[in-house]
């Protein structure tokens, strides 16, 4: 087991708007050791987004706010760290890349002086050594080092994602979060920058948390998994018992609701129910509408988290000892 | 009004559906409206106005043109509350009976260049191709003169005086309301409202008189505001230059022009008729600014 | 890049000459007959028809607006009734005064509107952000003219009764630099405030933008991510404002010419409506029409240098670019 890279400890996030707050991210726990992939999996509007954001202190603000909780990165609490401190981490030691490559890039400077731009930033080098810095990282995400000349229009939109990754890892971060990268490209662009990804985290050894709603994306890249659902995780394994033993019932129904084309089964069963209304979360486990095996206590109050075995945790009724079913 | 006419001339699926939806938009833009700062102060700014003009027979303490030379160029004083003109004539009286002139002229010129505008632009964007393309480019020609050198060469043309100016005023704004009318009615004619309309049989007048323009109103409505305080300069500008108003008419900006002359002895003279029209002007543009946030949310600035 | 300016080039000709028509047109229909006023009252109706005969205004309307046109293109504006001279010659005697007063006050307008537009959009709904706005309303209200007197009051009337001396000269064009700026700031006032409000709700929709948080992301300084990132992409939109605002202050340059007695083209005009010299009002306001589409042509060529997408992509079938649209909405 390696060195923890990045512990999330009770980190809440919430936006306030004139309809009332909304706890987009509330009271989360996870940890990522060095050089490991986290997939971070949960429907549209779960958090996840907004927990990246929280990590990269760029919860747009206002409406959204980081209220609680602690950010440690490298043995250092980062929600202490000054606003310029942050900065010099941002883009450096913790990168970022989002959904929509198609926004993403300035439309008014080169592909090359957004490469460089970072380089830069970050690291005590001349203007040719940033180039040829520039170039190698094209190089590395497939795209022909000419073509740095060109503006942002000018490229395709899995193009656009591989110089928007490019511009992540230029500086060698230890931690890259990719906030669903693939789900806005053409299915055979998303292996591709899958494949792209995959490759320069073993070359580069550094830690991921990749969200995605893509479990199957999921079990080719990451060690650990963490469920997110209203804004809270419900469960957090590695890969092996999550995909063995779903304990928490939304992931068993998320699995339920993935076609397998190994096994020919006729029917799918979705979860049942939407995902709460934002402002309208249950009280209780926010799960409690939807679940299948709801009790009485999953009314009252949200469970605390059990720990299956070191390595699997879980916040379900179902596992507390005295009021679920069989305890572990 | 527009989904109600929609509702009965067309026997549409649901027309209730559509009715309770359209009315709690109104509803939606009125909350906006009320809540918008900007739209109430110009609303009650220009309440004070619109009153000021009304009833300059009852506010004005003095006839407008009635001169007295013993009192020439007086300061302001309880007497002449923005003391008196180089005849003896009581500028609050004038400034006063100004307001009706500088709204008359500005309201009546947005309204035919609207009229007008609205016609050519409804014409333009309902038939398309051909004739949308020609009156286009008629317009493109037209807006490339600035305004106001456009409305100089009509004036000097066909000689100064309020209502020349008031048509010189309407000729530079009619493209730009074509353009409004035409952009909304392209959007519009596209919905299925229309397309029921004609399936039963509606002639394109009625179409267009009944369906699309009461919907194409709202942009109309915001345009036209602006349109007015911006008509309201213009015409004072004219008048500034000599091209608008003729001596004694009350006007604001001939009134400055004989200000000017005056500048060095008489401040009161050139100070109070440009306040007037900067109140007025501005009144109308936070109401048209609050007026667009609330019809149009998307563009708020 | 080629095709984009072959277009507009190519375009550009019909507009003159549609431009040309309509000033023509309203001055053939005028009630009054150039030929009297050229003669004077005094004249007898046969003076009157030969002097009709001389200037060719018996011919058919299409026949004279041809001659006319053909006369435009040899630099020939027609010639005041009063003086007999070129109006094209007079222009260009004053026509430089004019421009450099519009540079003043567009330079006034792009500094103070720029700048305060984007400190306003990054501080939205703050204390000042409210005031600059309201700042901005007034200025848009306030007529041109009516500002250029009381910065004659304040800064010459009042100013040199109190202290003995006046700060800025009222008038004429004798001192300089220190002669301009009244004028300038008065005819840019406005601008100011268009531009103001342009640059904010640009700012504003560019801010939104994913690049925005791409630039954050890096690491990049608050300062950097809008000077540089957002400042680039939200000008654009600002460059056509300038251009159409610069335009309207050959326009405004009318009125702040007649307050300030600046010799400039605008006040010559003014001159000659109050003499009734109609061909000196033809020409110089086609004159200044024409100036005016100049100086949009050269800003649409503008927008190619500073929008790699025009650049580049011109010859592709469709582009669809956000800020063309809303400089439709706010630029008019």
């Amino acid at each position: 087991m390696g060195k923890k890279l990045l512990e999330i400890k009770g980190l809440k996030v919430h936006y306030i708007t004139d309809d009332g707050t909304v706890p987009a991210v509330d009271g989360i726990d996870m940890e990522i050791e060095e050089g490991e992939s986290l997939g971070l999996v949960g429907e549209t509007g779960a958090g996840k987004t907004t927990t990246a954001l929280g990590v990269m202190n760029l919860v747009p603000d206002p409406p959204g706010e980081i209220v609680d909780g602690e950010i440690i990165f490298n043995g250092e609490n980062l929600r202490e760290k000054s606003r310029e401190a942050y900065r010099k981490i941002r883009g450096n030691k913790i990168s970022m890349i989002f959904q929509d490559p198609m926004t993403s890039l300035n439309p008014v400077y080169t592909v090359f002086d957004q490469l460089e731009e970072v380089i830069k930033l970050h690291q005590k080098v001349s203007s040719s050594e940033a180039l040829q810095r520039a170039k190698e990282m094209l190089a590395k995400v497939g795209i022909p080092e000419e073509r740095g000349e060109e503006y942002p229009h000018q490229f395709s939109g899995g193009m656009k994602q591989r110089v928007l990754i490019a511009i992540a890892l230029a500086c060698n971060p230890a931690l890259l979060i990719a906030d669903e990268p693939t789900t806005a490209l053409d299915v055979t662009i998303q292996a591709q920058v899958l494949e792209v990804m995959k490759d320069l985290k073993k070359q580069f050894n550094m830690a991921m948390i990749l969200i995605t709603h893509d479990l199957g994306v999921v079990s080719e890249i990451c060690e650990k998994v963490a469920i997110m659902y209203a804004g809270k995780i419900v469960e957090f394994a590695d890969l092996e018992s999550l995909f063995t033993k779903p304990s928490h019932p939304y992931t068993v129904g998320l699995f339920n609701s993935i076609p397998d084309p190994e096994e020919d089964v006729t029917e799918l069963t979705p979860i049942k129910g939407l995902i709460p209304e934002p402002t309208e979360l249950p009280p209780g486990c926010v799960f409690h509408p939807r679940c299948p095996d709801v009790m009485e206590v999953c009314k009252g109050s949200f469970p605390e988290t059990v720990e299956l075995s070191p390595t699997h945790r879980v916040a379900c009724y179902k596992y507390h000892e005295g009021i679920g079913g069989e305890p572990k | 009004m527009a989904s109600k006419a929609s509702g009965q001339s067309v026997a549409v699926a649901a027309p209730e559906a559509k009715k309770k939806k359209k009315r709690s938009q109104r509803a939606e833009v009125w909350r906006r409206f009320k809540k918008s700062k900007t739209a109430l102060i110009g609303f009650g700014l220009l309440a004070l106005v619109l009153i000021t003009a009304i009833f300059a027979d009852q506010i004005a303490p003095h006839p407008y043109d009635g001169m007295n030379l013993m009192v020439r160029r007086q300061p302001p004083s309880a007497e002449y509350l923005m003391g008196t003109d180089q005849m003896g004539r009581c500028v609050f009286s004038r400034v006063v009976y100004g307001t009706r002139i500088s709204l008359v002229v500005g309201f009546f010129a947005v309204l035919i260049s609207a009229i007008v505008g609205g016609t050519i632009g409804a014409i333009s964007g309902f038939y398309g191709d051909r004739i949308d393309n020609l009156i286009m480019r008629i317009i493109d020609v037209i807006l490339s003169i600035p305004p106001i050198l456009l409305a100089i060469a009509i004036v000097s043309a066909f000689g100064g005086s309020l209502v020349n100016v008031m048509i010189a005023i309407a000729i530079g704004y009619t493209p730009r309301f074509a353009r409004v009318v035409r952009g909304s009615v392209m959007t519009i004619k596209e919905d299925e409202f229309v397309d029921a309309a004609r399936v039963l049989g509606a002639s394109d007048v009625r179409i267009i008189s009944k369906h699309i323009m009461p919907n194409a109103l709202a942009p109309v409505i915001v345009q036209g505001t602006l349109f007015v305080a911006m008509a309201i300069l213009q015409a004072a500008g004219l008048s500034f230059i000599g091209l608008g108003a003729q001596p004694p008419t009350p006007e604001w900006g001939a009134m400055l022009s004989t200000g000017q002359n005056y500048i060095r002895d008489a401040w009161w003279m050139s100070v109070f008729p440009g306040l007037a029209i900067a109140v007025t002007v501005l009144s109308l543009n936070l109401l048209g600014d609050g007026l667009r946030d609330a019809l149009d949310p998307r563009l708020k600035t | 890049m080629h095709r984009y300016i072959i277009k507009r080039l190519i375009y550009f000709i019909p507009v003159l000459v549609g431009v040309t028509f309509i000033v023509f047109t309203i001055m053939y229909l005028t009630p009054g007959c150039p030929a009297t006023i050229r003669l004077g009252d005094q004249a007898t109706t046969e003076q009157i028809e030969r002097m009709r005969e001389l200037m060719g205004l018996n011919r058919p309307f299409l026949v004279q607006f041809g001659s006319y046109l053909w006369g435009l293109v040899q630099g020939d504006f027609g010639r005041s009734l009063h003086t007999n001279r070129p109006v094209l010659g007079e222009m260009m005697i004053r026509f430089p005064n004019t421009m450099m007063l519009a540079a003043g006050g567009m330079a006034i307008a792009v500094v103070i509107g720029v700048l305060v537009g984007v400190l306003s959009s990054v501080k939205q709904y703050s204390f000042s952000d409210t005031i600059a706005m309201l700042f901005a309303l007034v200025g848009i209200s306030v007529p041109n003219f009516w500002f250029g007197m009381m910065t004659i009051l304040v800064f010459a009337v009042w100013w040199s009764g109190a202290f003995g001396y006046s700060l800025f000269p009222s008038s004429g064009f004798d001192d300089g630099i220190r002669s301009l700026v009244l004028p300038a700031l008065t005819l840019g006032t406005s601008s100011a405030a268009i531009v103001l409000r342009m640059t904010r709700s640009s700012m504003l929709e560019v801010l939104r933008q994913d690049y925005i948080r791409t630039a954050r992301a890096k690491g990049l300084k608050e300062r950097v991510v809008v000077f540089k990132h957002a400042l680039k992409n939200a000008l654009i939109p600002v460059v056509t404002v300038v251009g159409l605002q610069f335009g309207f202050l050959l326009g405004g340059a009318v009125f702040t010419e007649t307050v300030f007695s600046f010799p400039g083209s605008g006040r010559f005009i003014v001159e000659a409506i109050r003499s009734r010299d109609l061909m000196v009002v033809q020409g110089g306001v086609l004159f200044l029409a024409i100036a005016f589409s100049f100086i949009n042509l050269l800003v649409d060529l503008l927008y190619a240098v500073i929008d790699p997408r025009i650049r580049t992509q011109y010859k592709a079938q469709q582009w669809n670019i956000p800020w063309l649209r809303r400089v439709k909405k706010y630029g008019q």
